[in-house]
């Protein structure tokens, strides 16, 4: 039997079923999560966030009409909810990986390691910290393509032009780029640009 | 394709959003071009670094995560319910009626016949209540009837 879509999930929940929209959580809780994880200042206000997003969906799946899709409608409550807790003054988010896996219960230091090399944990929290610095048009464009929306997704998302998705990610990359030139070194750099090519 | 231009597009190259031509022409330019391959291994190394800073969570967090939805929408479901009810069309096009009609009415000029408007709402409401909120010259038609209750 065909899974039911989201549309319909989403009908279901409107109409009172529970264990519909327990499944639309299910199906959306990593991307949500992902966001707000990213555009928030800690952990602990990223669950908080992303569980009162779920709140808000199901507060407004009667509006939800199905033009678009579910996930790009409740990205964009996603998005808006982050933007509205950051403008609220949420303090600036100190990048703290040990916070992170802390707070998502990821964690022992073994597990942790496990997950992301020292290496990684180090581009994971540069990344992060040079996202804080991006205006927020590139910087949610980046978040949403990183977490595998399409362009036509990501411009539904952001209300915005398919022209303007492109601009706003290339504004993304170069910066975060930049500024990884800055702190690699020539042979890393050399490293990486052999594999690019392989 | 130049440098500059392919400096250009390496997103949209690394996003697999270039036409064939125009991705044909990024390979030949990245294949003779150290620089740009380096700037491509950044932006692949950015993407891959924003992936790796927020592991998606495991099954068991997903299901707590769903508890703690459930429990909150089942602490407040008369406000979840209410809430819901307001954003449906059913209540926002009577509310929207009603509130034309009563902007219509606030607008109108009073008429000379107010009363009957007044006695009207005395029959409905069984001749007690408050009138605080009809217009003047409804208020002292109102006033001539016997408004309190026994």
């Amino acid at each position: 039997m065909n899974e039911p879509d989201d549309s319909e999930l989403a009908r279901r929940a409107g109409a009172g079923d529970a264990e519909a929209f327990g499944e639309l959580i299910r199906r959306h809780h990593a991307r949500v999560a992902g966001l707000c994880a990213r555009l928030l200042d800690n952990p602990s206000d990223a669950d908080d966030a992303a569980q009162e997003i779920f709140l808000r969906a199901h507060r407004f799946l009667g509006k939800f009409r199905g033009e678009a899709r579910f996930s790009t409608w409740l990205y964009r409550i996603a998005l808006n909810h982050c933007r509205d807790r950051r403008r609220a003054g949420a303090r600036r988010r100190s990048v703290s990986l040990d916070a992170l896996f802390e707070e998502r219960g990821d964690a022992t230091p073994e597990l942790r390691e496990k997950t992301l090399s020292g290496a990684a944990q180090e581009d994971a929290a540069a990344a992060q910290a040079m996202l804080e610095r991006l205006p927020e048009g590139p910087r949610e464009a980046l978040l949403l393509r990183t977490q595998g929306s399409s362009y036509a997704e990501i411009a539904q998302t952001l209300d915005c032009s398919l022209d303007a998705v492109k601009a706003r990610l290339r504004r993304a990359r170069r910066a975060l780029a930049d500024d990884f030139r800055r702190q690699t070194s020539p042979a890393s750099v050399q490293a990486d640009s052999d594999g690019a090519t392989s | 394709m130049n440098h500059e231009q392919t400096q250009e597009l390496l997103s949209d190259y690394l996003d697999g959003e270039l036409d064939a031509r125009e991705s044909a022409a990024a390979v030949a330019h990245l294949s003779d071009c150290a620089d740009c391959r380096a700037e491509l291994a950044r932006y692949r190394r950015a993407d891959a670094a924003l992936r790796a800073a927020t592991p998606p969570p495991t099954a068991l967090q997903t299901a707590a995560f769903v508890r703690a939805v459930r429990k909150r929408l089942e602490a407040a479901p008369e406000a979840a319910f209410l809430a819901s009810w307001l954003a449906s069309p059913r209540f926002a096009v009577p509310a929207f009626v009603l509130a034309f009609a009563g902007l219509i009415a606030a607008v109108l000029p009073p008429r000379a016949d107010a009363g009957g408007l007044a006695e009207a709402l005395l029959v409905a409401r069984g001749g007690s209540g408050t009138y605080a909120w009809l217009s003047k010259s409804d208020a002292a038609a109102a006033s001539a009837f016997d408004w309190e209750a026994p």
